[in-house]
């Protein structure tokens, strides 16, 4: 028994050693609040925090699909909505739910626009479990930031500035043509499953969004590869339950327009630069019809805004001539 | 709702992951603190009902497959062993000249009931997991021969780790029928061997005599083998969350994208990608390894340091070791030993020779040993490929074996030399990648193009770092990988020197101990690939 | 016992089999040779070998394979 009591105890010393350094190295990991310096993969969804308070009126929630076909720059010019993306690759529902937080600490948006295709996306017992975790202990959540100290330590850490002139949009030049287009084409009454975990948070979100006074917005972004009838299906049925908006970018498809051959920066799943011109065209102009988003181009608050889309159509049109060249070189090959 | 969901049938799908936390810091845990609890006698039943809550929790209602399969070699192998006792007891009361044919007819029976217990077993097996490869080929038979009959492709839910409970199933009914072990008369302890927890999902595929009467005696925990168990996990872990999961992303790029990437970077896929499968399936079987010891069990080694092989066919005793082993006994030897075989091998070690002579029964049983091998991997083309290649690669080292060793003598290389031990070891593992290359490849056409193009086309002339930012990678992750390879390298060589780490480092004071262990778990915790931007990797074998 | 070394030098040479305790376990004997070891060994003892029989246990030194071959003349 005593021998029992003693391993009981070296066990109970042993976690509670283990406990305090995760506890210390949190410290150590954890960026500083409100900065963007938060974790390594989500550096242009957290850039949100470098926008001065109160000034963007919509931002976009969800995953790859969204930085690759929205650029918040293109509405700005076209219609001076300030707009902000706040995806991240891979986003599982209770990360939109976080960062969703984070951008209301300093914002306060009118309309949320939150993409579908992560409300397919599974999240096992694992990752709430995580979750839970990284509240208690955020190593579990910043531990990729060991990367951005061995750039400090070897000195070639970049300040992030880049990002600012994008807004979170992720611009690539890339043409990969869709390969698999027979199933984006099917028409289908069936529906695809939502996780009753999935249907939770978004209700969840919704709750969260209207006691902030904004509205949330379900849409899809075009892609070949994560659409189809039987989601559009589901996610229309959902929408009408829970009475949210639901604008899908794959059912008009002569209004927007995207060339599968040629917008696709890997076969069909994100658009690159070019198919984001025309889809963001589009969201562009579903926002102008929105009450209470106004044309902000030209006011003294939002100058630096114009001077941003200078530097963002200076870098984009030069990565696009440098990707039709490329194109164009392997067209005539 | 129904009723299956509230009592969370399959709603511990991550439990498949022996490395998920819902294992680590809930179950397990769990299921320590209880059983240390519980008296002697109830410890082993509490261990079969967290089995049987574990397969609950992954696999929901599909559970009733493996509770039958117990039943079935439960009852089968009473059955036999009756055929056996009836048989003594009625060649007792006849004249010795008698005995041997009355013999044959009880031999007979029993014969016609391990047939039929291993139809059955193997038959529901072959329908779960191979009926939509079948029909597909045959209706594309059909097409081939203008025959206008489509037959539907039928789906079924497979039970978690079926191929392997299955295996081991037909291990103890043939080994009841071979009189190696008698019949079990007690189910529980019978449905505890199958069920296992750790082992239930990737194996190891255990012998009845190794491990049911462990399992059945379990004990109190030993803080002993805790510590040595828990350890082992770390370890174990080490090898899936930073070097295999960080390596994921790089891989499915480059096999599942479609990309036209040139031949050198192809290779290096290939290579990234037997890293990654031994790493998962080594650091799976850690844990496997390690959770029974906590409970003092003592489960069979899955791998030996397979990439120290100098032949294909050693590295098979060293990977893997417990399908290998089980392919050997229950296929490779059965068939040389049929009576054709025999005289086979008898007529032709008289006209060929030594060498050669057993080589053409050897082969026939090889061949069927690969077939088997390579179907049980997957039910695709590229599978049978896999195993085909592994059986033609082992075929040709055994015909060249008496050339190479003239060859050897002539030049006067001694095959100890450590250079010469050097090449073989790494043309053993060129070989291996290029078998893994296939292995990994959707299917056999995707296969064979990539292998084409890695020979045609093998260079690297656009292997640089934005290369490897659009393959979500950076400098970081190589180094990472590398120097946690390095470190698996090293304890690698000091176990094929027979050195124990765990156990060396158990002699060395606290401070030194609980450092390395508190640097381990940092270590994972840290660098390992995990959270955002990753995605969870399940267990890769738990799919075969 | 002589008889069986001879049988077991002409298969596979090279090996101590008056010592070597580890036959299998320690890969000096490979599946090949045991598949001719138990084609002649049948011949030479009038035995059948069954395949339940190939177990390491049975072959690792000549001494125990020398046990086998007594218990299987003596089961026949």
């Amino acid at each position: 028994m005593q021998t029992f009591l003693k391993h009981t105890l070296k066990a109970a010393v042993f976690m509670g050693g283990l406990v305090l350094l995760l506890f210390l190295l949190s410290k150590v990991f954890i960026p500083a609040d409100g900065t963007i310096d938060d974790g390594v993969n989500t550096v242009n969804a957290n850039s949100i925090y470098k926008e001065r308070e109160q000034s963007v009126e919509v931002i976009f929630l969800g995953d790859s699909e969204i930085y690759a076909a929205v650029s918040p720059m293109q509405i700005w010019q076209e219609y001076g909505i300030p707009t902000y993306c706040c995806s991240t690759s891979a986003q599982k529902l209770w990360y939109s739910e976080d960062i969703l937080r984070k951008a209301f600490k300093n914002q306060s948006p009118k309309i949320v626009l939150m993409e579908t295709n992560a409300l397919f996306r599974k999240f096992n017992f694992d990752d709430s479990l995580m979750h839970k975790v990284e509240n208690v202990l955020p190593v579990f959540q910043y531990h990729n930031r060991w990367k951005v100290f061995a750039d400090e330590a070897l000195g070639v850490r970049e300040e992030n500035n880049s990002t600012t002139a994008y807004k979170g949009y992720y611009p690539s030049y890339k043409i990969k043509p869709a390969m698999y287009l027979s199933r984006y084409n099917e028409k289908s009454d069936q529906l695809t499953e939502i996780p009753n975990r999935n249907r939770s948070y978004l209700k969840s979100i919704k709750k969260y969004c209207e006691d902030n006074g904004a509205q949330l917005i379900l849409f899809s972004t075009p892609s070949t590869v994560n659409w189809y009838y039987a989601k559009h299906n589901a996610i229309t049925k959902l929408a009408k339950e829970i009475g949210i908006e639901y604008l899908d970018m794959n059912i008009p498809r002569d209004e927007i327009g995207i060339d599968w051959s040629m917008d696709s920066r890997d076969t069909g799943d994100h658009l690159n630069h070019f198919g984001a011109i025309k889809a963001t065209a589009y969201i562009g102009k579903y926002l102008s019809g929105k009450d209470g988003l106004n044309d902000h181009r030209g006011e003294a608050e939002y100058s630096d805004w114009d001077k941003e889309l200078e530097v963002y159509l200076a870098k984009t049109e030069k990565g696009m001539k440098k990707a039709l060249k490329k194109y164009n070189a392997a067209a005539g090959k | 709702m129904q009723l299956s969901s509230l009592l969370l049938a399959g709603q511990g799908k991550s439990l498949t992951s022996l490395f998920s936390l819902l294992y680590l810091i809930l179950f397990l845990p769990f299921c320590l603190v209880v059983y240390s609890i519980l008296p002697k006698k109830l410890k082993k039943y509490f261990l079969l009902l967290s089995s049987f809550g574990f397969f609950w929790l992954i696999s929901g209602e599909l559970v009733i497959y493996l509770v039958l399969s117990i039943f079935s070699i439960h009852y089968f192998g009473i059955w036999i062993d009756r055929i056996g006792t009836q048989m003594k007891s009625a060649i007792a009361e006849l004249p010795k000249e008698e005995r041997k044919a009355a013999k044959q007819g009880y031999i007979k029976k029993q014969r016609l009931v391990v047939t039929l217990a291993v139809v059955i077993h193997i038959g529901l097996l072959l329908v779960l997991k191979y009926s939509p490869f079948f029909t597909t080929n045959v209706n594309m038979l059909f097409e081939k021969l203008g025959i206008s009959v489509k037959l539907a492709i039928p789906t079924y839910l497979m039970p978690i780790g079926i191929s392997f409970f299955t295996l081991q199933a037909v291990s103890y009914i043939v080994d009841v029928y071979r009189g190696v072990i008698k019949a079990d008369d007690n189910i529980f302890r019978l449905a505890l061997f199958m069920s296992f927890f750790p082992q239930i999902i990737e194996g190891p595929i255990c012998r009845y005599s190794q491990t049911a009467e462990q399992l059945w005696n379990v004990g109190p925990i030993k803080y002993e083998n805790l510590t040595l168990g828990i350890q082992r996990i770390l370890y174990g872990m080490m090898k899936k969350i930073i070097i295999a999961d960080r390596l994921n992303l790089f891989v499915q790029n480059i096999f599942d994208k479609n990309a036209e990437y040139e031949g050198g970077l192809i290779a290096i896929g290939a290579v990234c990608y037997t890293i990654q499968l031994y790493m998962d399936f080594s650091g799976a079987m850690d844990a496997v390894v390690g959770t029974a010891q906590i409970f003092g069990v003592k489960m069979p080694e899955n791998f030996e340091r397979p990439f120290f092989s100098r032949t294909i066919s050693e590295f098979w005793k060293r990977w893997h070791i417990s399908l290998g082993a089980f392919f050997k006994d229950y296929i490779f030897y059965p068939v040389t030993s049929a009576k054709k075989m025999k005289k086979l091998t008898s007529n032709a070690r008289k006209k060929i020779g030594n060498h050669y002579g057993p080589l053409i029964a050897g082969s026939i049983a090889l061949f069927c040993v690969w077939f088997c091998n390579g179907l049980w991997h997957g039910s695709a083309w590229s599978f049978i490929f896999f195993g085909m290649y592994h059986f033609v690669l082992i075929l040709i080292g055994n015909m060249l074996e008496p050339i190479v060793q003239t060859v050897n003598k002539k030049l006067h290389i001694d095959p100890q030399w450590f250079v010469y031990r050097l090449m073989q070891i790494l043309r053993t593992t060129v070989l291996v990648i290029i078998g893994e290359l296939f292995f990994r490849a959707r299917g056999l056409k995707a296969g064979m193009s990539l292998f084409g193009k890695m020979v045609s086309d093998f260079s690297f002339t656009t292997v640089n770092t934005d290369l490897l930012k659009e393959l979500n990678a950076d400098i970081y992750d190589l180094a990472i990988v590398g120097i946690t390879l390095v470190i698996v390298f090293v304890i690698s060589l000091l176990n094929e020197k027979g050195i124990c780490v765990r156990e060396a480092l158990s002699k060395k004071n606290i401070a030194l101990r609980w450092g390395l262990l508190y640097l381990l778990v940092l270590y994972i915790i840290v660098f390992g690939a995990y959270g955002l931007g990753y995605q969870a990797v399940d267990p890769m074998y738990a799919k075969f | 016992m002589e008889r069986l070394i001879e049988i077991l030098e002409d298969i596979q040479p090279d090996v101590d089999y008056k010592n070597c305790t580890d036959l299998i376990d320690g890969h000096h004997l490979s599946s090949l040779s045991i598949i001719s070891l138990i084609a002649e060994l049948e011949d030479e003892y009038d035995i059948t070998v069954p395949a339940v029989e190939i177990i390491p246990d049975n072959f690792n030194s000549a001494e125990r394979i020398m046990k086998m071959i007594e218990r299987l003349q003596e089961e026949d």
